[in-house]
C-alpha cells in the first residue's frame, strides 16, 4: 500500500513540476535559446583566438571605468594584431616594492620602471625580453626612435623603449603658492634663500601641516645646493664636479653633502620637515595632492614638472580657481647651464619593458610600435576617451569639467614628445609651460647641446652584491641623515661613511671610474 | 434522501456529465492536494537546505579568512624584526638600528599584503620609535589607548580580537574590521609591546554575506552587539535581533517588534564575531504561495479543459437517448416516427433499432386495423345508402304505377328518364362520396319526379357558394332531407304548395349545408323534431352516414324560423377530392 501510494505520489508530482515548470518557462524559446548558444559558441571561438595582453602601469584607474577604453582599444588591437591589452593600476606610493613583486612573480607582458625602480638590476637578471633581435620586425620604430634606442641598451641589450622628449626644460622643483607669496609679501623664489623663506612663512601659516613630508626631498635639496657644482652620475651614490664630469666622487664624502644634511636637519627641528618622515611611504606626492586639495599646505617641494602640471594644476584650479602657483624649477631657474637636450639612458628615463614571461613578445613588440607612431593609439593610451578622461579643445587637451577621478592617468613611460597633444592649463600656468617648454626652455637645452652622460650606462653587473648591501645601509643611515633626523651629523654621516665603506662602496665608485673613463675615452 | 431522489431523478445526461467531472476532477483535486503537500514539504526542504547551505557556506568562508589572518597575525607575533622592535627601548635603540629592524618589517608586512584577504597591515608601537606617524604603517601606541577597539584589544589580554577601526583622511573617514593582538615584549610576556591590526575592508565581508533570498538579512556582529557589516542598510531597522544568539547550527523562529522571523546565528569559528542571518516567514511563504496560485492556475486550466470535453462527450453519447426519448413521447402523442440516425452496434444503437422495428410493426398494424375500420365504415356506410334507395325506389315505382293508372304515359316516361338519371348519377363510378354539385343535382333529379308527382306545386331551389360545389359528401344525403321537406313540410300545409331551399357555404373553415322548405314547419316542445319530420329514420341514417365519414359525431339541426317552415341544416369538416385522392393513395 505504501509503496502503490508513493508510486502514485511521485507519478502526481513529477506531472506537477513538469506542468509548473512548463508553465513558468514559457516565453522561453527554443529557437531564442538556440540563437543565444550559438552566438556565445561564437564568442567563445573568437576569445580563443584572441591574445590577451596585460600591463601595469602607475596612478588610479578612473572612477568612471574604463569600459569605453577598452571597447575603442579592442577595436584597434584586435584589428591590428587579433589581440587585447588590458591594464593594472597601481597607486604611487610604493611603486618601487609593488613593480619588483610584479616582475618576480611575472604577472604582466609589459612592465613599466626607470630610475625610480630597479630597472636596471631586473634587466640584467633577465627580467625582460631583449629587444634587439626583435627590431627587425618594427621598422617603423626603429625609425621614429633613430639612434636613440642605442643609448638605453646594456650590453648591446635593449630590454626596453625610453619616454622620448622633445628638447625642453622642466625638471625636478617646487610648486608653490603664487598667489599666498605675494599676499605674504615674500620675494620671488630665484634661489635658495628666497625658497626657504617661502618655506618658513609657508610653516608659519600651515601649522598643522609640515611642508616637507617626502622622505626623498634630500635629492631635491642635494640639487638646489649643488645643482651648479656637481653632475649627478648615479642617482644616490656618484656625482661628479662640473669642471671634470667624468670624475667620479662618492656623494657621501663630498663636504656638501654634510652641509646639506644640516640644512635638513635644521628643517627637521624647525618643523619645516614632518617629524614622522621616516614613517612616511617612499613616495608621498599622493599625500600631499590630498592636502593641498584641502587647502592645508601651499607647495608641492619635491616632484617634477610634468607630474605637478598633470596631477595637481588642473585638479587644484578647478576646486580654487582663485589660487595662483608658481614654479621653481631647480635646473632652469637655478642652474641653467645643466639644461641639456633631453637625456634618454637607463638612469634617468622611464621605460616600458616586455616581461621575459610574456608568450608574445613579438605581438607586445609590434604593439609598442604602434603606440609610439600611430597617433591613434598614442591619443587613446595617454590621454582616454574624449569626453570622458579628457576635451578636446582647439587641438588642445583639456581637463576643464573632467572631475579628477575621471582622468585616466598616462601609460607610465609611454610619453613621446613628438606625439603628446599640447595640453590646455589655466592661463597663469600655460605660461610658465610655454616658458619652459616651447619658447625658452628648448632654447636653452638647444643651447647647451647633449647632456655630457648622454649614452653613458652604468652596467653594475660586476658589483651587484655590493650594490645590494649598499642600498640596505643606504636605508638605514643615509635616509635618517638626508631627512634631518640625527643628533649628531658627523657621527652619524661618519658612521653611514663607514658603513657604505663595509658594504663596498669603493669597489662600486671603482667600477664606475672604471667605466666612465672608458665613456669618456670613446666619446 | 432527498438527494438520493433528486439523483434518481436527475437527467441521464446530467448524470453522465456529473460521472465523469467526478471521475475527472475528483482525482485532479486529489492529485492537486497530494502533489502540493508534497512540493511544499520539497520546497521548504529545499529552502531550509539553501538557507542553511548558504550560512554554511558564508560560515565557512568567513571562518577561513579569519582563521588565516589571526595565523598571519601570529606570524608577525614571533618574527624576529618585530620581537627586536619590541625588546628595546626607543631610546636603547639608534636610529639606524631602528630604520634596519623597521624596514625589514616594512619589506615583511608588504609582502604579507600581497595577501587579497585583507587590506592592510597597522603597527602600534612605542611613540619614540623615530618610525612612527599617525598615518603610516607603524603608528603611535599612545593613540590607541583611549580608542574603543584599542581597549578591546587590551582586555583580550593577547587573544585575536575583532574589533572596529576607524582611519580618518583627510576629506573621509574608512571603517575597517580589524583584527587587533597584543604584541608582547618577547623580554616580559606581561609587558603589551604593541598592537598589531589587520584591517579588512568592510566591503569585501560585505561581499562574503551571500544571500538564498532578497527577503533575507545577513550580518556579522561582535559578541557584545557592535554591528559589523550587514547585507542591507534598510533591513537593520526591523530584522536585526537585540543580540546575537547561537542557535545550534540551524534557524530556529524569532519574534521581533515588526514580525516573526527564521534566523540562525553562529560563532565564526574561534573569533568573538557572531554571523547572523534572518529570514523574514514571507519570504518563505512567497515562493510556496507563488508555486501553489501557479498549480491552482494550471490545475484550473486541466479541469476547465475537463470539463469543456465532458459537456460534449456525455452530449455524443447521450444524444440518441434523448433523440430516442424525444421518438417516443411522439408515440404518446399519436405520432409514430422511427429514428432516423446512422445505426450504430452499441446497446443504445440496438435499442434505437428495437424501437424503429416496433414502431415499423405498430405502423403496419395500425395501417390494417385503418384499412379493417374502412372497410366496415364503407360497409355500413354502404349498407345505410342501400337502406336508402329501395325507400326512394319503392315510392318512385308507386308513383309511376299510379301514373300508369291514369295513364299518363308521358309522364311515365320522364320519371322513369328522370330515374334513369338518379341511379346513373347514383351507380357513376361506384363511389360512396359525391361532390355538392352531384349531390344537389340528385336531388334535382329527384325533385323533377316529386313534381311530377305533386304536380308542380313544389319547387326547388338552390343557393350554393361556387367553393362549395368540390366539397365531397356522402352520396344520398341531401335527397332524403328534400324527400323530408315535401313529404312532411310542404305537404302537410293546406294546398301543398311550397318552395324548397338548398343553401351552401363555407364559414370557419366548415362547409355548411342547410335544406329550408316553407312548410308547416315543427313542434319542437317535447325536444323531439324528427316525428315530425318523416319516420326520422332517414335523419338518424344521415346522420350515422355523416359520423362514418367523416369520423366524427355530426349531428342534424332542425329549427323553424318565425317567418315558418323549417331549415334542417348540418356543418361538415371540408373535405375535396384532392384530399381523398391523397388519403386514398
Amino acid at each position: 500500500m505504501t509503496v502503490w501510494y508513493r508510486k502514485i505520489t511521485t507519478m502526481a508530482i513529477m506531472i506537477s513540476l513538469l506542468t509548473v515548470t512548463a508553465c513558468s518557462s514559457s516565453g522561453s524559446t527554443s529557437s531564442g535559446e538556440s540563437a543565444d548558444h550559438s552566438e556565445e559558441l561564437s564568442d567563445t571561438a573568437q576569445s580563443a583566438s584572441v591574445i590577451h595582453l596585460k600591463a601595469i602601469t602607475m596612478g588610479k584607474e578612473p572612477a568612471s571605468g574604463m569600459d569605453e577604453f577598452y571597447k575603442q582599444l579592442d577595436a584597434l588591437t584586435i584589428k591590428d594584431f587579433g589581440a587585447t591589452l588590458r591594464f593594472d593600476f597601481i597607486p604611487w606610493g610604493e611603486e618601487k616594492s609593488i613593480i619588483g613583486r610584479a616582475i618576480v612573480t611575472k604577472a604582466y607582458d609589459f612592465y613599466v620602471g626607470g630610475f625610480w625602480t630597479d630597472f636596471k638590476d631586473y634587466a640584467s637578471k633577465n627580467a625582460f625580453v631583449d629587444l634587439v633581435p626583435l627590431l627587425d620586425q618594427v621598422p617603423k620604430l626603429v625609425e621614429h626612435y633613430g639612434n636613440v634606442l642605442d643609448r638605453v641598451k646594456i650590453n648591446g641589450k635593449l630590454y626596453g623603449l625610453p619616454t622620448f622628449g622633445k628638447p625642453a626644460a622642466g625638471s625636478y622643483g617646487v610648486l608653490y603658492r603664487e598667489d599666498l607669496r605675494k599676499q605674504w609679501g615674500l620675494p620671488a623664489i630665484h634661489d635658495f634663500s628666497s625658497l626657504e623663506q617661502y618655506l618658513y612663512k609657508a610653516k608659519d601659516e600651515y601649522s598643522d601641516t609640515p611642508m616637507i613630508n617626502d622622505k626623498r626631498f634630500g635629492d631635491v635639496l642635494w640639487d638646489i645646493l649643488t645643482g651648479g657644482k656637481y653632475y649627478t652620475v648615479v642617482q644616490d651614490y656618484a656625482v661628479a664636479a662640473i669642471a671634470e664630469p667624468y670624475k667620479a666622487i662618492n656623494k657621501y664624502e663630498t663636504p656638501e653633502y654634510k652641509q646639506m644634511v644640516e640644512i635638513a636637519r635644521k628643517w627637521y627641528r624647525d618643523g619645516v620637515v614632518d617629524h614622522d618622515i621616516l614613517a612616511s611611504q617612499n613616495n608621498e606626492t599622493a599625500k600631499t595632492v590630498e592636502l593641498m586639495k584641502a587647502n592645508k599646505k601651499p607647495l608641492e617641494f619635491s616632484n617634477h614638472f610634468g607630474a605637478v602640471s598633470f596631477g595637481y594644476i588642473d585638479v587644484l584650479n578647478q576646486l580654487y580657481p582663485e589660487q595662483q602657483f608658481g614654479w621653481f624649477d631647480i635646473k632652469f631657474d637655478l642652474y641653467p647651464q645643466t639644461v641639456f637636450m633631453p637625456k634618454i639612458s637607463v638612469e634617468t628615463s622611464s621605460m616600458i619593458s616586455i616581461g621575459s614571461n610574456s608568450k608574445y613578445p613579438e605581438t607586445a613588440l609590434k604593439l609598442l610600435e604602434k603606440a609610439h607612431t600611430d597617433p591613434r593609439y598614442y591619443v587613446l593610451l595617454q590621454y582616454g576617451v574624449e569626453g570622458e578622461h579628457y576635451k578636446l579643445i582647439d587641438n588642445a587637451v583639456s581637463f576643464e569639467g573632467i572631475a579628477e577621478e575621471n582622468r585616466k592617468p598616462y601609460w607610465t613611460g609611454l610619453a613621446d614628445g613628438y606625439l603628446d597633444l599640447p595640453v590646455k592649463y589655466p592661463d597663469q600656468w600655460q605660461e610658465i609651460v610655454n616658458r619652459l617648454q616651447y619658447d625658452e626652455g628648448p632654447k636653452l637645452a638647444m643651447k647647451n647641446g647633449i647632456d655630457p652622460y648622454e649614452g653613458f650606462v652604468f652596467d653594475t653587473a660586476p658589483v651587484s652584491a655590493q650594490l645590494e648591501r649598499m642600498e640596505s645601509k643606504k636605508v638605514q643611515f643615509i635616509q635618517p641623515l638626508a631627512a634631518g633626523v640625527s643628533d649628531d651629523i658627523d657621527n652619524d654621516l661618519s658612521r653611514a661613511r663607514q658603513e657604505l665603506k663595509e658594504a663596498g662602496i669603493d669597489d662600486y665608485m671603482r667600477e664606475l671610474q672604471s667605466q666612465l673613463d672608458k665613456f669618456a675615452a670613446a666619446r | 434522501m432527498k438527494l438520493v431522489h433528486a439523483v434518481n431523478d436527475m437527467s441521464f445526461r446530467k448524470k453522465i456529465m456529473i460521472l465523469f467531472a467526478l471521475i475527472g476532477i475528483v482525482p485532479l483535486i486529489i492529485t492537486f492536494f497530494v502533489s502540493y503537500n508534497e512540493i511544499r514539504q520539497l520546497v521548504v526542504n529545499g529552502q531550509d537546505y539553501a538557507e542553511n547551505q548558504n550560512y554554511e557556506q558564508t560560515l565557512s568562508t568567513l571562518a577561513k579568512k579569519f582563521s588565516h589572518l589571526e595565523e598571519l597575525s601570529a606570524m608577525i607575533i614571533v618574527n624576529k624584526d618585530m620581537n627586536t622592535i619590541l625588546s628595546m627601548k626607543p631610546d636603547d635603540m639608534k636610529i639606524p638600528e631602528q630604520m634596519a629592524a623597521f624596514n625589514s618589517m616594512v619589506a615583511y608586512t608588504q609582502m604579507m599584503e600581497t595577501n587579497s584577504e585583507f587590506d592592510h597591515i597597522v603597527y602600534f608601537v612605542d611613540d619614540k620609535f623615530i618610525v612612527t606617524g599617525t598615518d603610516t604603517l607603524f603608528r603611535k601606541l599612545s593613540a590607541v589607548r583611549n580608542t574603543d577597539w584599542g581597549n578591546k584589544v587590551y582586555a583580550s589580554n593577547g587573544a585575536s580580537t575583532w574589533v572596529i577601526r576607524q582611519e580618518n583622511n583627510l576629506d573621509s573617514t574608512e571603517r575597517y574590521l580589524a583584527l587587533g593582538r597584543l604584541l608582547w615584549n618577547p623580554r616580559d610576556y606581561m609587558d603589551p609591546a604593541g598592537i598589531v591590526t589587520l584591517n579588512v575592508d568592510l566591503k569585501q565581508i560585505q561581499q562574503s554575506l551571500i544571500k538564498s533570498d532578497p527577503l533575507q538579512f545577513v550580518y556579522v556582529e561582535s559578541e557584545d552587539g557592535e554591528l559589523i557589516t550587514s547585507s542591507g542598510e534598510q533591513e537593520l531597522a526591523f530584522m536585526r535581533l537585540p543580540k546575537p544568539i547561537d542557535s545550534k547550527g540551524k534557524f530556529t523562529t524569532v519574534q521581533l517588534d515588526s514580525g516573526t522571523y527564521l534566523a540562525r546565528g553562529q560563532k565564526i569559528g574561534d573569533t568573538n564575531l557572531y554571523l547572523m542571518s534572518v529570514i523574514s516567514h514571507a519570504a518563505a511563504s512567497d515562493a510556496l504561495l507563488s508555486i501553489r496560485n501557479q498549480m491552482l492556475t494550471v490545475y484550473l486550466v486541466v479541469c476547465i479543459i475537463l470539463l469543456v470535453f465532458i459537456f460534449p462527450v456525455a452530449r455524443s453519447i447521450t444524444r440518441r437517448i434523448f433523440l430516442l426519448m424525444n421518438k417516443m413521447s411522439q408515440v404518446r402523442q399519436g405520432r409514430l416516427n422511427q429514428l432516423d440516425i446512422e445505426p450504430r452496434k452499441d446497446e443504445v444503437g440496438q435499442l434505437i433499432s428495437s424501437y424503429n422495428y416496433m414502431i415499423n410493426s405498430v405502423q403496419e398494424l395500425m395501417q390494417e386495423q385503418f384499412k379493417l375500420g374502412q372497410e366496415k365504415n364503407e360497409a355500413e356506410l354502404r349498407a345505410l345508402q342501400s337502406q336508402i334507395n329501395p325507400h326512394f325506389l319503392y315510392n318512385t315505382l308507386d308513383m309511376i304505377n299510379w301514373m300508369a293508372q291514369r295513364d299518363e304515359r308521358d309522364n311515365i316516361q320522364q320519371v322513369v328518364y328522370a330515374l334513369s338519371d338518379y341511379y346513373k348519377l347514383i351507380l357513376n363510378k361506384g363511389e360512396d362520396f359525391v361532390s355538392l354539385r352531384d349531390e344537389v343535382r340528385l336531388s334535382e333529379i329527384y325533385m323533377e319526379i316529386q313534381r311530377k308527382r305533386f304536380r308542380n306545386r313544389i319547387q326547388l331551389e338552390t343557393e350554393l357558394a361556387e367553393e362549395t360545389l368540390d366539397c365531397l359528401i356522402p352520396k344520398i344525403t341531401l335527397q332524403p332531407l328534400v324527400e323530408n321537406a315535401i313529404l312532411h313540410g310542404i305537404t302537410e300545409k293546406p294546398g301543398g304548395v311550397g318552395v324548397i331551399k338548398l343553401r351552401g357555404s363555407i364559414e370557419l373553415g366548415r362547409l355548411h349545408i342547410a335544406v329550408e322548405d316553407d312548410g308547416i314547419g315543427f313542434q319542437a316542445s317535447n325536444g323531439d323534431n324528427r316525428k315530425h319530420r318523416g319516420s326520422g329514420y332517414g335523419v338518424k341514417n344521415i346522420e350515422k352516414r355523416l359520423a362514418l365519414y367523416y369520423g366524427q359525431p355530426t349531428d342534424l339541426n332542425f329549427h323553424t324560423p318565425e317567418a315558418g317552415g323549417t331549415i334542417v341544416s348540418f356543418d361538415v369538416p371540408i373535405v375535396r377530392r384532392e384530399r381523398m385522392d391523397g388519403g386514398e393513395g
